[in-house]
């Protein structure tokens, strides 16, 4: 082989290396792909946070059903009907098995590791300067409150629970077991309420369209002004929940006071009608039209879960309120609950007897707010109303569009009225209660000891030159044109938040609430009254005359049988 | 230039020149050997001499060239002669002639004359040649376990598409049909899955070139796939070679083994034309044993008094039990063999033209073909155009070009298969109430030529199904071609490259009409007719460059290697819309449906292949072989942090090495007195190869579109894994190749243990990660089998020569690991288990025995039934007896067991070959042994559950306490789950298969225009033996382990018959 030749080869061989090098240059192995986003081409820009906030509300809606089924189907209001399969019952029953679809944990934390990964991330965009401290916080609040009520719920029915708050970045995080330390729910709360005390407290106001103009806007479907904004969770009533879970009782109330406040303090904008008489107070606006109050031969309560989502007066009630668009997602409510359609729960025996057992002002019986408000009678079954009442059997595609009411305001006064009886304020919880603070507050002021009370317990409703912002309230079985509850002066902490939680029963039955008020007040009285929870859950059961009623008590006399099994994988 | 970083620039440089460096030095050793070698034949003259005889007559053979390579060469004289000059008495004679077979002699010390039988040119014989990737050779010398087939054309099977073709022709390739659809072909499946979730289909590479098989996007046509092989017309094949052990040539890719087919070019520069024709006939199917009217009535009405709220006076008001007369009398009584009113008997027509020819500079092949078939189905067909162009160009004396062009386009027209139930005619046609009529029936009964509408059962007309109002059409367009260029640098180093590209598109058109389907529900709307498009797109560019080093040593050593790299670059889209309710069933385009039912969806896919691969050979004295192969392959599908893997400028890197060796012991000294052995080697070879198809972005962490109402968000679509690497399979191969009776019977055994590691798996994500699994590698398998081949020639006459093969494998799958012990899957109906300790995909359901025969005994049982529902039911009498396996007196899914293997024990074929002068007649029988099949159509035929028709079966039902019979009873809905996936479904799919038998004839043409002349006829699938009960034992939904053996009903397969014609001139 001469020297020629081998240069030649040598040539070749590097010409070869070459054309190897040319193709195989980072573009080869590193395409990114086209029909999803790869990691680095995210949260590039605000657009991408807004992307991922609507990701995750998108994706919360999948859990309107779940949310419905653990909190009213555990409780004594919801009842399972023969359709139902063995999973209901088992949630009806207490007897759940890990299997149980409804109780699998999982997709609740779907919706926070995608909170986890946008709150990461919006950390990193301010780092790099993509989002100033406001676009910031605006985000970073709404996820991580989100978050926190995500998690409440998932403590409220498992208990002891991993507390996640790292994204799951690849396989490798899901063998560290730092990263999903396992709380108890009261270690669990203590959690939720350093992280969300952390937040500024500019940022507790509801976000706007002003402050976001590109994610709080108008869409082809909705408006802003009491449309889109509502979509988002309602910040304050969740911080005063967390507190009333707790038992920061003041904290609660304050943070309570402060959502009651909202008229006094914001001003009427693009984002919402602000009424300030109106607006979160449960009152009567007077106006002749659409008011809430139930007087006259049609019901207009029952428009809080019939008007379309920017109607404005019921928008002086609803808080935290997302669609179900029929266009955008199936709404499972109606399958659920309509006799018309799967017809899977029902209304129990005892929410309606609830109803029966009410005096109306003018002294007939029966609660307004029940029959042909919160359920009606179809073909001869009982069938939740509040969430089918726009959808007809007879146009059964064009009707499916509906709601999932999350907060509104007399959930608002109701834990209100809890918190503030539990800090001594007996007399102005039942004032809300009943026929509201003009009526009950007989110096129309509120007062503690003798004296006018001071925040979060103030509360002015005289009327005269200048009225108090208060004046309209008229309580919550005043807007029901109920008789006042009466409360027993020996026992009146107690009895209050008796009356408080059966007032809940008929008020928002339901909407989402039972299990967790009742648990919440079965753990607050687990010292004094253990069977607390027992007995509630178990009048399901005797009124409704079901073999099951021992068992269930039985059940839950013991508290380890209060929360879900956890099903770890 | 900055892929290659140092090291490896280094390392890549550093090995060509050691092997570079290293065949200097030999050769400078060897070269004073050599001429010492021929100094001494010089001298003492060594020669060997012997006589060359056709074997079956034993005349002596004029023109016959023996050679010694790369040393001498003669040619016999007329009285089949010859005499040579060997270099020494351990030569190997390489004898050739047209006509004849290629034939090597070892001398093993022995000069005394020599006699050399010849066979035919299309004899098998072990010194046939299989193509490899760098080049043919002699399948005497390979130390691959590799299969080869030599097509010579093929010309008596045109209906085959090259996959079908297969079947039953090398021993360890289990080809199965996927269905009786023309062109559908089969699924190849390479001694088992090694694979569960990736890829099982090997890699198919057409002239050097990766000819992709895969389908980007799915049917809009049900049941429906794309067979890409069937754009090869198998007349335009001269070679397929199979390598089934782990040589590592493919790197990631050589999984599931490599199919290399090589297509005909023009064997010298003479003008040919060969022309042929052919007409068939199609059968029809052999009918199910569905019930006739007067069955179904008694049936129908007994099935009623099970539903809920039906009363005998509400059954008894039906219109179809209304006897008396009324205007819907005869729509209601009429008697209609539905099966066939919706299949029928078809023709086909195929004409082939082939031209070859040329001059010195360049040869050129052009095939052009037509193909019409048509289906089972009434109006279904398919139309194929084919053209190919090969073309072989010296344009130097160093430089050879060599270009490949490929056009194919098929049309077929289909209509919906499998588990579509409201438009799928087969299925309808079988469960379809009897008692109605195809037509609308007046109240006189006459029947009008308006196809009838859905009936009251809701159920559509399967004669609406296939009726051309019905569109499903799928087009397919396949272009690929390929440049390459073969320089010639010196006597022992070769630059070849060769550039190709691919172009595929599928195309989709599907109506479905209203009149006659029933309406699909949505969440928003009552869909009544659907009108759908499809595309789907594969480019793909190819380059395979490399340098061949070849050199010899002295007489006795040869070397050769190889070093390049293959570069894939692929891009694939698929965009499918579907929408509903057009103005009325003449309007059929997707633009006419309705805005708001409108579906869009697609897919686009990107991927790249980087392999670099060295190879080198190894020969010593004809008798001693190695190979060592090594592939370095990068990929964009793979994870950027795989532990342990080669690292290159921050990408990750698959080595994947190889090494392989035989033995000719025939050619040992010692082997001299055993004359009865003509050949024998033993092979051995151990390699690791790899499955790329891991996703092309599931190593990445990524995001998709999320909708909230109408703005669309972001969430994250997985957890990535940057580990993510390819599946690796380890795959062990020892091997015999044995020749014996001067060639009268040869036989291959190779025995196999493949074990794939890093295989791919949905691992289940822990809760609190939200996800419900992450892709991962974290399963392990292993297949472990043994298959034969032997073929003999029984006679061997002049007139008469009768050739018998037969080809046998076993192959047994075990899951080695999985992370979570097991899993299972469902498909079709069934459910199947994987699970750590037995094969991958074993059926999984409940075992049953018989039923209860009466009330009594059923309460005595004292069992309930969870339904799907999760409910407790109490069994009844007529209700299935279901075993209760952990005696908890709850038959539910804890009571699952394994009810049957998919896997066949052996699969094969026979073949015969006879030869009676000018005729030819030859049958092949393929079989399946021992393989379980899940018979979902009667499943659904015998669940006795509704107003869909049953067969003969449901006329036993159990009616009353006490009856003794083992058919359960019929129950309005099965409340207690009698039909659930269980061992009653669960058949022997065992089967004989006369797949072909073909006889033709070559006419005399002597003194005519004609250079030759040949008649065919050929009969496809004959018979099938079999205790099946389904229409056909085989079928292939799928080529995912999870799809076989599940009959979902699609097209059975036919016989069919052709005629035809092959004129040369």
């Amino acid at each position: 082989m001469n020297k020629v030749f081998s240069g030649l080869i040598k040539k070749s061989l590097l010409l070869m290396l070459c054309m190897g090098s040319m193709v195989s240059c980072k573009k080869t192995f590193d395409i990114q792909p086209e029909d999803a986003l790869q990691q680095d081409q995210v949260y590039q820009s605000i657009y991408d946070a807004d992307g991922a906030i609507l990701g995750i509300y998108g994706q919360f809606v999948g859990l309107a059903d779940r949310y419905v089924l653990l909190n009213e189907l555990r409780g004594d209001l919801l009842d399972i009907t023969p359709n139902a399969n063995v999973y209901l019952k088992q949630l009806s029953t207490h007897t759940v098995t890990s299997d149980n679809p409804y109780a699998d944990p999982r997709p609740f934390y779907k919706v926070i590791n995608n909170c986890n990964d946008a709150l990461a991330n919006f950390t990193i965009m301010r780092q790099k300067k993509l989002l100033d401290d406001n676009q910031y916080y605006q985000r970073y609040a709404d996820v991580g409150i989100l978050r926190s009520w995500l998690y409440l719920q998932v403590g409220i029915h498992y208990g002891n629970v991993p507390y996640v708050t790292d994204p799951i970045a690849n396989v490798n995080d899901l063998a560290d077991a730092s990263k999903f330390p396992r709380l108890t729910f009261d270690q669990l709360l203590d959690q939720l309420i350093t992280f969300t005390e952390a937040i500024p407290k500019q940022y507790l106001d509801q976000n706007t369209s002003a402050a976001s103009p590109t994610l709080i806007m108008a869409t082809s479907t909705y408006p802003i002004k009491d449309g889109v904004s509502k979509f988002f969770i309602h910040r304050r009533s969740f911080l005063g929940d967390l507190n009333l879970w707790k038992g920061n009782y003041l904290k609660a109330a304050s943070y309570y006071k402060d959502a009651m406040e909202t008229a006094s303090n914001t001003v009427s904008s693009a984002d919402f009608s602000i009424s300030l008489y109106d607006t979160y107070r449960v009152g009567n606006d007077n106006s002749g039209r659409n008011t809430l109050l139930t007087t006259g031969t049609i019901n207009p309560w029952q428009n809080i879960f019939s008007n379309p989502l920017q109607e404005a007066e019921t928008n002086f009630e609803k808080m935290w309120i997302l669609p179900l668009d029929q266009s955008f997602s199936v709404n499972p409510f109606i399958d659920l609950f309509s006799a018309s359609a799967g017809y899977l729960v029902k209304p129990s025996t005892l929410s309606i007897s609830n109803w029966d057992n009410q005096t109306r002002f003018d002294g007939s019986i029966g609660d307004r707010r029940g029959l042909n408000a919160s359920y009606r009678i179809t073909s001869g079954q009982p069938e939740v109303l509040k969430y089918v009442s726009n959808f007809s059997p007879l146009t059964p595609l064009t009707t499916k569009t509906g709601i999932w009411l999350l907060y509104r305001a007399a959930t608002l006064h109701l834990r209100y009225a809890e918190a503030a009886n539990q800090q001594g304020r007996n007399q102005l919880a039942g004032v809300l209660i009943n026929d509201g603070l003009y009526t009950g507050l007989p110096t129309k002021v509120s007062t503690y000891n003798g004296l006018p009370d001071s925040y979060p317990f103030n509360f002015d409703a005289s009327k005269g030159a200048v009225n108090g912002v208060w004046y309209r309230n008229i309580g919550i079985r005043g807007r029901a044109v109920d008789q006042n509850v009466t409360f027993d002066p020996n026992n009146l902490t107690i009895d209050t938040e008796n009356k408080i939680i059966n007032e809940a029963a008929l008020e928002t039955a339901y909407e989402g609430y039972r299990w967790a008020d009742l648990l919440r007040i079965a753990l607050r009285r687990q010292a004094t009254d253990p069977n607390y929870l027992s007995n509630k859950i178990g009048a399901k059961f005797d009124a409704a005359g079901s073999p099951d009623a021992a068992a269930v008590k039985a059940r839950l006399a013991d508290k380890a049988n209060w929360y879900l099994p956890f099903k770890w994988q | 230039m900055h892929f290659f970083t140092k090291p490896v620039k280094i390392f890549l440089v550093q090995s060509v020149l050691v092997v570079f460096t290293i065949a200097q030095l030999y050769a400078q050793k060897a070269t004073p050997a050599n001429t010492q070698t021929k100094g001494k034949a010089t001298a003492e003259r060594v020669q060997a001499s012997g006589v060359v005889k056709e074997a079956s007559t034993g005349k002596p053979l004029p023109g016959i060239n023996i050679s010694v390579a790369g040393f001498s060469a003669a040619l016999t004289d007329d009285k089949g002669q010859f005499k040579i000059d060997i270099p020494n008495k351990q030569a190997v004679l390489t004898i050739s002639g047209p006509g004849y077979q290629r034939k090597e002699l070892p001398l093993k010390g022995s000069t005394t004359p020599i006699v050399v039988n010849l066979f035919e040119d299309t004899y098998n014989s072990a010194y046939s040649l299989v193509t490899l990737p760098y080049g043919a050779d002699s399948k005497n010398k390979t130390p691959y376990a590799v299969s080869a087939v030599n097509m010579q054309g093929t010309w008596d099977h045109p209906l085959e598409t090259p996959d079908s073709y297969l079947q039953g022709r090398m021993a360890g390739l289990d080809a199965v049909k996927r269905s009786g659809t023309p062109d559908i072909g089969a699924d190849l499946l390479l001694r088992g899955y090694n694979s569960l979730y990736a890829n099982t289909q090997p890699l198919v590479v057409v002239d050097g070139m990766i000819y992709d098989t895969n389908n980007y996007g799915t049917s809009l046509i049900a049941g429906h796939t794309t067979n890409r092989l069937a754009d090869i017309d198998i007349k335009d094949i001269d070679n397929i070679t199979l390598i089934k052990d782990g040589a590592a040539m493919y790197g990631t890719r050589g999984a599931n083994g490599v199919l290399l087919i090589t297509t005909g070019r023009a064997k010298d520069v003479a003008t040919r034309l060969d022309f042929s024709a052919y007409g068939g006939y199609n059968g029809n199917v052999k009918q199910l044993p569905v019930m006739n009217a007067a069955d179904y009535r008694i049936y129908l009405a007994d099935v009623l008094k099970t539903a809920p709220g039906m009363t005998d006076a509400a059954i008894q008001s039906q219109p179809y039990f209304n006897d008396n007369p009324n205007p819907d009398y005869y729509t209601y009584h009429q008697n209609t063999n539905w099966q066939d009113k919706v299949t029928g008997n078809g023709y086909s027509q195929n004409y082939y033209l082939k031209v070859t020819g040329g001059d010195d500079i360049a040869t050129y092949a052009l095939s052009m073909g037509y193909l019409k078939n048509s289906g089972l189905t009434s109006n279904t067909n398919l139309t194929r155009y084919q053209t190919r162009f090969n073309a072989n160009l010296n344009l130097s004396k160093k430089l050879v070009a060599k270009i490949n062009v490929a056009f194919t386009k098929s049309e077929q027209n289909l209509r919906d298969q499998g588990l579509a139930y409201n438009t799928n005619p087969l299925y309808l046609a079988l469960v379809k109430a009897p008692f109605l009529s195809p037509y609308e029936v007046s109240s006189t009964g006459a029947l009008s030529p308006n196809i009838a509408d859905i009936d009251i059962f809701g159920m559509s007309n399967p004669f609406a199904a296939v009726s051309t109002k019905v569109q499903d059409i799928n087009r397919s367009y396949r272009f690929s071609g390929s440049a390459g260029f073969d320089y010639i640098l010196n006597s022992r180093f070769t630059l070849s490259t060769l550039l190709g590209l691919t172009f595929d598109k599928v195309r989709e058109n599907i109506f479905i009409p209203q009149n006659g389907i029933a309406p699909q529900t949505f969440n928003n709307f009552i869909a009544s007719d659907e009108a759908g498009a499809n595309v789907q797109r594969l480019s793909s560019l190819y380059n395979d460059t490399r340098l061949s080093y070849k050199t010899k040593f002295n007489a006795d050593h040869s070397l050769s290697a190889n070093l390049g790299f293959r570069y894939n670059s692929n891009k694939s889209e698929s965009d499918n819309g579907i929408g509903y309710n057009t103005a009325s069933d003449n309007f059929l385009t997707l633009g006419g449906t309705v805005n708001s039912t409108r579906d869009i969806a697609g897919t686009l896919g990107k991927w790249n292949w980087l392999n670099t691969y060295f190879n080198t050979d190894y020969s010593a004295f004809s008798k001693y072989f190695l190979s060592f192969n090594l592939a370095v392959d990068g990929s964009s599908r793979f994870g950027t942090q795989i532990p342990g893997s080669l690292t290159i400028n921050g990408f990750k890197y698959a080595a994947l090495p190889s090494l392989s060796a035989a033995w000719l012991i025939s050619s040992e000294k010692f082997m001299a007195n055993y004359k009865f052995i003509e050949s024998l080697k033993l092979r051995a070879s151990y390699g690791f190869v790899g499955n790329d198809d891991i996703g092309n972005y599931a190593a990445k962490t990524y995001y998709v579109a999320q909708n909230f109402v109408n703005r669309e968000g972001l969430v994250r679509g997985n957890i990535g894994d940057p580990g993510l690497k390819w599946e690796t399979t380890a795959k062990m191969n020892l091997g015999i190749d044995a020749s014996m009776l001067s060639e009268r019977l040869t036989l291959s055994v190779d025995v196999y243990h493949n074990k794939t590691s890093d295989m791919l798996i949905y691992q289940p994500a822990i809760t609190a990660s939200g996800f419900n699994y992450a892709v991962s590698n974290n399963g392990t398998m292993r297949n472990n089998g043994i298959e034969l081949a032997v073929n003999g020639r029984l006679i061997n006459k002049a007139a008469l020569k009768w050739d018998m093969g037969l080809n046998i494998a076993a192959t047994r799958n075990q899951v080695l690991g999985l992370p979570n012990g097991s899993f299972t899957t469902t498909y079709g109906g069934a459910t199947l288990l994987t699970s750590v300790g037995m094969p991958a995909n074993m059926f999984y359901g409940y075992q049953t025995n018989g039923i209860y025969r009466s009330d009594a005994e059923a309460a005595a049982a004292g069992l309930t039934y969870k339904d799907v529902n999760g409910n407790l039911i109490a069994p009844r009498g007529g209700d299935v007896r279901f075993a209760d396996v952990n005696n908890d007196k709850v038959i539910d899914e804890k009571d699952k067991q394994i009810i049957g293997n998919p896997n066949p024990k052996y699969s094969g074929a026979y073949n015969n070959t006879l030869n009676y002068k000018r005729w030819t007649l030859n049958a092949l029988f393929s079989f399946s042994i021992g393989n379980q099949l899940y018979n979902g159509t009667r499943a659904a035929l015998e669940s006795m559950s509704g107003a869909q028709n049953q067969t003969m079966y449901a006329i036993n039902r159990w009616r009353s306490n006490g009856q003794n019979t083992d058919v359960p009873r019929a129950a309005w809905g099965d409340p207690a789950g009698n039909a659930r996936f269980s061992d009653r479904w669960i058949e022997d799919g065992s089967y004989l298969r006369l797949k072909n038998v073909s006889l033709s004839y070559n006419i005399p043409v002597k003194g005519s225009v004609f250079r030759s002349a040949t008649v065919y006829a050929t009969g496809s699938n004959v018979f099938v033996i079999t205790r099946y009960l389904g229409y056909d034992p085989e079928f292939s939904a799928a080529s995912s382990p999870y799809a076989r053996g599940v009959d979902i009903g699609l097209e059975p397969q036919i016989r069919s018959v052709q005629l035809g014609v092959r004129i040369g001139l």
